[in-house]
């Protein structure tokens, strides 16, 4: 009797200590989870804004739960950093396949003065991603910028240049709630951000 | 040694009594040009410039007889926001290239013919300190690419 117990006890050592350090893993990354989600929703806590989009119909952030939705800010003649992140998106979503049908793209202006709803259109229409181009007034256009912790600047250039607009280059992945789950940075590699948009399909 | 001698002929070249070179010593390659849907004045010109100068290559201005004004401009990551700023010079140590590529260094093209579509060709001359100059042509890509 006393033999078998012997036998028993370095098993049941094993056995314990893999469930203990299974349980701290997951208790662990759990935490680690809570912790981003809890700092990402610091970005637009209510979930929601409105803005008008490139056919003048009213957009609501709300009425698109259940979509996976990217969103940035930028402007029309943006020469390089916007037209380099939806080509890069749109580069991601091939390599989802599929699943990158599924993915509403938001592109806000943060230039209203010479983005038009009309500009827009035209602009999206060359694309062909499910995208929609959002405006407003300036002050609509910044409470969203604002919710979202992004940031821009208008830069005077010579009278014949017009202006310049320095603006965030983060591409914020938001779940089926509404939520800001992830940030693509302009650097992001087109296979990383495929990954990260994989994670929340 | 496949290192040192082209060091070795670089320094023999830099050494000869040749009158002042009336081509800059660069080597431009794959010059290109974004093109943009819509009406848009504006975009950005890319390139690698590879120094073949026995001192460093100053490039100080870009014209075109196609567009209206080009800058040289320098992209930076500053307080979070992607900001342009105008350089007055683009400096290439010898015997190193100087990459223009999306997200960095770029020039600037403002006001391009309505006309502008992929696969046009915009020349730019390339004006260097030591009074040389280089005209190249960027072909016009979409952004897909
Ligand atoms: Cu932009
Ligand atoms: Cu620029």
């Amino acid at each position: 009797m006393n033999g078998k117990h012997s036998k028993a006890l370095p098993y049941i050592g094993v056995v314990v200590s893999i469930a203990i350090v299974f349980l701290l893993v997951l208790t662990l990354s759990r935490q680690k989870h809570q912790k981003d989600i809890k700092y990402y929703t610091v970005m637009n806590p209510e979930l929601d804004f409105s803005l008008k989009d490139q056919d003048g119909q009213d957009f609501h952030l709300r009425d698109h739960r259940g979509e996976i939705v990217l969103l940035f800010f930028g402007y029309l003649t943006c020469p390089d950093i916007c037209p380099v992140t939806i080509s890069k998106l749109s580069r991601a979503y091939r390599i989802l396949g599929g699943d990158g049908n599924k993915i509403l793209t938001v592109f806000i202006t943060i230039d209203p003065e010479r983005d038009t709803p009309q500009k827009l259109k035209e602009y999206l229409k060359y694309f062909k991603l499910n995208m929609i181009g959002l405006t407003g007034t300036k002050q609509e256009i910044d409470k969203v910028v604002d919710s979202y912790k992004a940031s821009y600047q208008k830069v005077e250039m010579d009278s014949e240049a017009g202006y310049l607009m320095d603006h965030s280059d983060l591409v914020y992945l938001i779940d089926a709630k509404g939520r800001v789950v992830d940030l693509i940075h302009f650097d992001d590699e087109v296979e990383r951000i495929a990954q990260m948009i994989k994670k929340v399909l | 040694m496949k290192k040192v001698l082209p060091l070795l002929f670089g320094m023999f070249i830099c050494m000869m009594p040749i009158a002042q070179s009336v081509e800059p010593q660069v080597v431009v390659h794959d010059p290109w040009i974004r093109w943009l849907p819509g009406e848009r004045p504006n975009s950005a010109a890319y390139m690698t410039l590879e120094s073949k100068s026995c001192g460093d290559l100053v490039l100080r201005a870009v014209t075109s007889v196609k567009v209206k004004t080009v800058e040289m401009h320098t992209m930076d990551n500053v307080d979070g926001k992607m900001t342009m700023r105008k350089v007055k010079e683009i400096r290439i140590k010898p015997g190193t290239q100087m990459e223009l590529k999306p997200g960095g260094l770029h020039l600037m093209i403002f006001g391009l013919p309505d006309s502008f579509k992929v696969g046009d060709k915009i020349d730019l001359t390339l004006k260097f300190a030591d009074g040389t100059f280089k005209t190249i042509y960027a072909v016009a890509k979409a952004p897909q690419e």
